[in-house]
């Protein structure tokens, strides 16, 4: 996983922002998962379909985070949606 | 299901007051007339249109529901239901189908997976196609049940089959469960068939009595002495005005569905303001264990399912004993002493 791979979030979650935590049921697994505020933020932006690059620069503006920091925490969170069948990589 | 977020999150919803699961009787039609049905007396006309429910779709997710449940009635026999399926899914919820099931061909089957959900729950009412059709009031019924879970198997859907146990079906429940295990569906067994909403007691002469359910807690599947935790005092009161609604075809809004008290009609006012503003609801919000009447008190209580649906049911209000609740309880606490005896 790198920040120029394309990502989008499976297709038919279901998803809620429930007190700052993003809940996301995949029907496919009947698993109920909970992300935290900064994985709540990046899944918004994943939404909006903003590629990794770009959630990474705005998180930097917004943020006032390093970038090799933000990369390192974005790609880590997006890797994690990955194993857990969360996202799909569009090449 | 993840336990420990599942926990958290039915937490969070309770004390901020999120409608988190609701269950919506998108229609009263039906083609059973099965004997046990809690809606029989129903009205069928002035259903609520689609456009009033994507209205109130919209609302629920702006407030938070994730959890979107389709009963009926035959909720398939709605022209509509594939419109309001859609709907459902692109409004991110999570979507449970309540079904009898006889209305799945192949390509419904197959349409339905479209939908994205989470699971279809399907009516079976015996092990027996006779057993299952003379409760249906109508024959094929059980065959076109299986043959569904079979379709929708095949097209990648969760499906769990339901059992209201009664006089007519109770002891083929070995035989459900094996039906059950053969189709790789789920299965749950509902041991106390309900008055109906309008306080018609006919389906009353097919539920179990306290020595067919004594008989039935012997099996582990029913009740495992093991696991049993005794029933603390907070659970006297449950989910539902706190972050479970339903919501009927014809607009009114409940506490539950097996609660059916309005608190509002969506017709009237927004769902957000019959949620926030109904004195039922906050009524039922304040009141703390130490307002139900006789419970907190009784040498039962370790081994109460108290339903308040149910005791509104049956004494018109939520927060006294239902008597129904008594007899379960009794029957569990003799099947765990016999346990311990053994031991």
């Amino acid at each position: 996983m790198n920040r120029f791979n394309r990502v989008t979030l499976k297709r038919g979650l279901a998803k809620r922002v429930i007190d700052g935590k993003m809940y996301l049921v995949d029907s496919e697994t009947s698993t109920l998962h909970q992300l935290n505020e900064s994985g709540t933020i990046i899944v918004k932006k994943l939404e909006k379909g903003m590629g990794i690059e770009r959630i990474i620069n705005q998180i930097v503006e917004d943020y006032e985070v390093e970038r090799k920091r933000a990369e390192k925490d974005v790609l880590f969170f997006i890797k994690g949606l990955k194993d857990k069948g969360l996202i799909i990589e569009d090449g | 299901m993840d336990e420990c977020i599942a926990q958290k999150l039915e937490k969070i919803s309770s004390q901020k007051r999120i409608p988190l699961s609701v269950d919506v009787e998108l229609t009263y039609c039906c083609n059973l007339n099965c004997k046990h049905c809690y809606l029989q007396g129903r009205k069928v006309s002035g259903e609520l249109a689609t456009a009033e429910l994507f209205r109130l779709f919209d609302e629920l997710r702006e407030m938070g529901t994730l959890y979107l449940t389709f009963t009926g009635g035959e909720p398939l026999l709605r022209p509509d239901f594939y419109n309001l399926a859609d709907y459902a899914k692109e409004s991110a919820f999570a979507l449970v189908i309540f079904t009898n099931g006889t209305l799945i061909t192949e390509s419904e089957a197959f349409r339905i997976a479209e939908c994205s959900p989470l699971a279809v729950h399907i009516s079976l009412l015996g092990a027996e196609p006779e057993t299952h059709d003379s409760i249906t009031g109508v024959r094929g019924s059980f065959r076109k049940v299986i043959r569904a879970v079979k379709f929708l198997k095949r097209a990648g859907v969760r499906v769990v089959l339901k059992t209201a146990l009664m006089k007519q079906n109770y002891t083929e429940y070995e035989g459900i469960v094996s039906i059950c295990e053969q189709l790789e569906a789920e299965w749950q067994f509902d041991m106390v068939v309900s008055p109906t909403h309008w306080g018609g007691v006919r389906p009353l002469q097919y539920r179990l009595n306290q020595e067919q359910w004594k008989a039935l807690l012997k099996d582990k599947r029913f009740f495992s002495p093991e696991k049993f935790s005794p029933t603390r005092p907070e659970a006297l009161l449950c989910s539902a005005g706190l972050n479970l609604v339903a919501v009927t075809p014809l607009g009114e809004v409940y506490p539950c569905l097996a609660w059916p008290c309005s608190l509002g009609n969506v017709r009237e006012k927004s769902f957000k303001d019959i949620w926030e503003d109904s004195p039922y609801l906050t009524h039922l919000r304040k009141t703390e264990i130490s307002n139900v009447k006789e419970c907190p008190s009784c040498p039962l209580l370790s081994y109460c399912p108290r339903c308040p649906g149910m005791a509104f049911l049956e004494e018109g209000d939520f927060r006294s004993p239902s008597r129904t609740n008594c007899q379960f309880a009794e029957a569990i606490g003799d099947s765990l002493q016999q346990a311990r005896q053994y031991k």
